[in-house]
């Protein structure tokens, strides 16, 4: 067997080892336990650079074929394997998860409360966040899907703020309607005649799923399936109207919970838009990509606006991910629609999609650490407290307005690059709908900006006079984030290069 | 009479033995507590003991009867010769099994005895070694057991009347064990009081049955019976209905689930995860066996005891599910959740009518093979991986998540003295194993991966699905709705759980657990999580022992 399809279960199950190993250190050894967990954590790390270096851009993409893939026979009678693979849709989410992984078990240092059932569920949950990008096997992947939701309730449950178990228990409970609506949708497609007839037997075999189209030929089931895949998808992304648990998830979290919310789990959604929903019910996305465009562009907007209003930092932040989130899945309507438009606009539109969901993994990840720094200082994260703090706390001022302004979309960072793709594709293929996004792009830079101003302009609340700048452990958990959000912006070719390929092999089924 | 391979239910053999054994042991025993026999042969270890090797035995007699099941015997009965397969036991004349030892008889023969190995453990740590009485309820646990096995085996109507008759005597006893408790009392007398009431209208329904069909008990007799014009009439649908309020009450099946909360709430909490597993997997195996084997081929005019059947699913899954939400004892909450949890058993049972042919199909070939074979041979055409899979797999994956959780249960009633859910704040400090293995056991009856619920639950959505696209739309919505349901019930398993890790832990003592519990637990919790690894081996083991059954 070819050594390097042993990379992706490796990367996939160290952090389990870990988990093993965390459980059986004492309690009471908290540093241990934090160090062990972070030294572990690096594996995947330094696996996924290498990973992602190997990987082949000009190599086969899914669903033609994959990537570093491995499959062993799981419950061979119905048709299960043990399947993973990647190409370019998973590669850099494999990389992000296991860098904001790493980052958020740095920046968890502080953890005084529970510290041993913290490391190792946080160990858990990567677990399953990576088994959901590198799983080519519809049972596989949706038992990583949930996998990742327990760990994440207790996280929200035990180390969350003031209203945790309402919001832990909300977050469980929407995740597990739409999760439960795609498992059926996912046996449905498993019953189709087109996959039988493609592969012989029925299969759960994504690939052999995606080639073969289910529910071509029956425009009714094929609907139903595609929405209840949908609100999978969607309840995890969030969209524009399910997006009601996501503020109150984001804001009770511990800062690493939130992090690992918005820079992971959220992106589960898109990838499932672009991995299944796109790839799979290709015919029936055309037909309805008009709904998904508009509960984007409502997404977009109202999304900024309510950030606007926001009093609560945390909170201001998490709308600010509706927003974000609703490029990328405007950018997946205007790639999938049945539009007219030429390959070429889709492909872009779909680039900036992915490159979104890069940038928001990376700049709404550090955003959400600059908030728990501040709120462990101030133990407040009200706006209308704050001011002045540019003075007070230079480092920190500069790193927040670096991240503000990655996150409104500055020239120079992934952010722009990532809103001018979606833009310009959808602009070729719908201009109205372009021009409704831009209203979006206007608004964040305004609640950015006064955001930066509220926090770091105007006089010094005297309260604050003595707040210490941040230390070396939340520069370090920030550093990579920025760097990387600036060199992916300066120098987008690469990245773009990898997107590409995936878009291409995306757009191509449907033209 | 023909008796057949009487080996293979030898296991139900060998544990009235021994049942006899602890009895006569136990009770010489109990004349000295603490002294000579008590001392050196407790009941509370010996009945374990005999126990386990009878687990054993049924693990066997599965592998046995998975060989045997592929070859068929000609008997001499009376001046007929017959052909009959090989796992039927005391057949008469015509043909006519009593016992069927096939496979799918024997698997739910093994979770019965190891259920029952589960719940002594259990019982082990839930009484001390002065327990009142111990040899008489050892004994009739296993007696219990023994009936269990031999109803999971019955193919006539006299053998699937007095197995379960026998299984619910005995639990009528075991309910009201703790004769100081007045709860216990009420609980053995409300399941005695309903119990005969069903259980009669039960037996009504199968004299009706014996009468529209000829005078025939066996269950292959009545199928063939049912197809003439005779039964067309409104009595066969009475007796088929009436015979399912019998095996309803069994299966605290909605509208006949009104006895489980109380008994439930007050037998001992051993006897209730007894009732709640064991018991439940003998009365779905003579359901589906009854569904199967007699019923399948009723006119489809007359099919509405399946539609029924349909309604009372649904109904046991909402039922179950919404009143567990605001139960403030623990005990009362997973009586609702075993409810909601044979909704999900039947939808397996409702699909797995579909597995056999229908009438038109087979009608020409029946009145051309002998009798015992009729359905076999003409099923065996249509059988597809799902069918009836998740069935078998549920059944196991149920008995591991339930069990574990009615020791951890139980466990904890006997240190904190209440079962009261708010007394489970802040059990993970006070002892984290249990806690979070409690947590395992709910997230896996609530479904979520990678537990065996949801394997379980998968593969019967799954043959639901399937058969959905076979023109059977109602599988597909009792699919959708089994999935609320289990959002539903996602809501209060996690209430638990949101006690035990979320709120605070008072200043109590940490609760030290017995090794006996530690160890059922342990095992219960292997199997819980370990199903899913092995999914491959149990699917095929389930597939061929559900081929055993249909062929």
């Amino acid at each position: 067997m070819d050594p390097n399809s042993w990379i992706l279960p490796i990367i996939t199950f160290i952090p389990l080892v870990g988990v093993v190993i965390v459980m059986f250190i004492p309690k009471e050894k908290a540093t241990p336990i934090k160090v062990v967990s972070l030294v572990v954590s690096l594996i995947p790390l330094a696996l996924s650079v290498w990973l992602w270096a190997a990987y082949d851009r000009g190599g086969p993409q899914f669903p033609e074929g994959v990537q570093f893939g491995v499959r062993v026979p799981w419950i061979p009678s119905l048709g299960v394997n043990f399947a993973m693979g990647v190409d370019g849709l998973s590669v850099p989410l494999v990389f992000l998860t296991a860098l904001l992984t790493t980052l958020s078990l740095l920046y968890s240092f502080i953890i005084a409360e529970r510290p041993k059932e913290y490391f190792w569920m946080f160990l858990l949950l990567e677990t399953g966040m990576l088994g959901v990008f590198v799983s080519l096997d519809f049972v596989l992947f949706f038992v990583f899907w949930e996998v990742s939701l327990v760990p994440m309730y207790f996280l929200i449950g035990i180390w969350g703020g003031p209203r945790r178990e309402y919001a832990a228990i909300k977050f469980f409970l929407y995740t597990m309607v739409g999760s439960m609506a795609m498992l059926l949708a996912i046996l449905a497609m498993y019953f189709s005649p087109e996959v039988l007839r493609l592969a012989g037997q029925h299969t759960f075999d994504m690939i052999a799923i995606a080639k073969a189209h289910p529910y071509a030929a029956n425009a009714t089931i094929a609907a139903l399936v595609f929405w209840g895949l949908f609100l999978g998808f969607a309840i995890k992304v969030p969209m524009f109207p399910f997006h009601t648990w996501l503020p109150d998830a984001h804001v009770e979290a511990p800062t690493a919970g939130s992090v690992i919310l918005a820079g992971i789990l959220l992106k589960m959604g898109t990838y499932g838009f672009m991995r299944v929903l796109m790839t799979m019910l290709p015919q029936t996305f055309a037909h309805y990509w008009w709904i998904i465009a508009i509960l984007s562009l409502i997404a977009i907007v109202y999304g900024a606006l309510v950030a606007m209003a926001q009093w609560d930092f945390k909170k201001l932040i998490a709308y600010s991910s509706v927003n974000h989130m609703g490029y990328v899945t405007l950018g997946c309507a205007v790639a999938g629609s049945g539009l007219l438009a030429g390959e070429q606009s889709k492909i872009i539109a779909l680039n900036g999609a992915q490159m979104q969901v890069f940038s928001h993994g990376l700049l709404t990840g550090a955003l959400f650490i600059l908030v728990g720094i501040i709120y462990e200082r101030a133990h407040t994260r009200m706006l209308s407290d704050f001011g002045g703090l540019g003075a007070v706390m230079p480092i920190y001022a500069g790193m927040l307005s670096f991240c503000s302004f990655g996150s409104l979309g500055l020239p120079g960072m992934t952010g722009f690059i990532a809103e001018l793709s979606v833009l310009t594709g959808t602009y070729n293929a719908s201009p109205l709908v372009a021009g409704l996004a831009l209203i979006g792009i206007v608004v964040t830079a305004a609640f950015m900006l006064w955001t930066v101003q509220r926090v770091l302009l105007g006089p010094v609340n005297p309260r604050w006079q003595n707040l210490p700048d941040a230390d070396a452990r939340e520069i370090i958990s920030l550093a990579p984030l920025m760097a990387l959000a600036l060199i992916f912006g300066i120098v987008p070719s690469h990245i773009l290069a990898t997107f590409n390929a995936a878009s291409q092999a995306i757009v191509g089924i449907l033209h | 009479m023909f008796i057949g391979n009487i080996k293979l239910i030898a296991p139900a053999l060998y544990l009235c033995a021994a049942a006899l054994v602890v009895l006569i042991l136990g009770v010489i025993a109990a004349r000295k507590p603490g002294k000579g026999l008590d001392y050196q042969l407790p009941t509370q270890y010996l009945a374990p003991a005999l126990m386990f090797p009878g687990v054993v035995y049924a693990l066997w007699a599965v592998l046995e009867s998975l060989i045997e099941v592929c070859y068929t015997v000609d008997v001499l009965i009376g001046y007929e010769l017959v052909r009959v397969p090989a796992v039927a036991l005391f057949v008469t004349r015509g043909g006519h099994a009593q016992l069927t030892a096939d496979p799918f008889g024997a698997l739910f023969t093994l979770v019965a005895f190891a259920g029952t190995f589960i719940v002594m453990l259990v019982s082990l740590d839930y009484f001390d070694a002065a327990q009142p009485h111990k040899a008489e309820y050892y004994s009739l646990v296993m007696f219990a057991t023994a009936a269990a096995s031999l109803a999971a085996c019955a193919s006539d109507l006299i053998a699937i009347y007095l197995s379960i008759e026998l299984l619910s005597l005995a639990s009528y006893v075991l309910a009201c064990f703790v004769k100081t408790d007045r709860r216990s009392g009420e609980a053995g007398l409300k399941y005695f009081l309903y119990g005969a009431a069903c259980s009669a209208v039960g037996l009504y329904g199968m004299s009706i049955l014996f009468g529209v069909t000829g005078g025939h008990t066996s269950l292959s007799a009545i199928a063939r019976g049912l197809t003439t014009p005779a039964a067309y009439s409104g009595a066969a649908w009475v007796g088929i209905v009436f015979t399912l309020v019998g095996f309803g009450f069994k299966l605290a099946l909605v509208p006949f689930q009104f006895w489980a909360p109380d008994v439930y709430q007050g037998a001992p909490t051993p006897i209730t995860a007894f009732l709640s597993v064991v018991s439940k997997a003998a009365g779905l195996a003579v359901l589906v066996r009854f569904l199967t084997a007699a019923v399948f081929l009723f006119p489809p005019q007359n099919f509405s005891w399946y539609w029924i059947l349909v309604v009372l699913t649904a109904g046991s899954m909402f039922f179950g599910n919404l009143v567990a939400i605001p139960q403030r004892n623990i005990k009362r909450m997973l009586a609702y959740s075993s409810i909601a949890q044979i909704g999900y058993l039947m939808i397996g049972v409702v699909s797995a009518v579909h597995a056999f042919p229908s009438l038109e199909r087979l009608v020409p070939r029946l009145w051309n093979l002998p009798n015992v074979i009729v359905r076999t041979r003409a099923a065996s055409w249509y059988y597809e991986p799902w069918d009836m899979v998740g069935l078998v797999v549920y059944i196991v994956a149920y008995m591991f998540m339930n069990l574990g959780a009615f020791a951890v249960v139980a466990g904890i009633g006997t240190r904190t003295r209440s079962d009261a859910i708010d007394d489970y704040a802040g059990l993970m400090q006070r002892s984290p194993f249990l806690a979070a293995a409690l947590t395992v056991f709910l997230i896996s009856l609530a479904g979520v991966p990678p537990t065996a619920g949801f394997v379980g639950k998968f593969l019967i959505f799954g043959g639901a699905i399937q058969h959905a696209g076979q023109n059977h739309p109602e599988l597909a919505v009792l699919a959708v709705l089994g999935i609320i349901n289990s959002i539903i019930s996602a809501y209060y398993y996690l209430n638990v759980v949101r006690l035990m890790f979320f709120a605070p832990a008072e200043d109590r003592p940490s609760l030290r657990a017995s090794l006996a519990l530690n160890a059922v637990v342990a095992i219960c919790l292997v199997g819980t999580l370990g199903l899913i690894a092995a999914a491959g081996p149990v699917v095929d083991f389930a597939s061929l022992v559900v081929s055993g059954f249909l062929d």
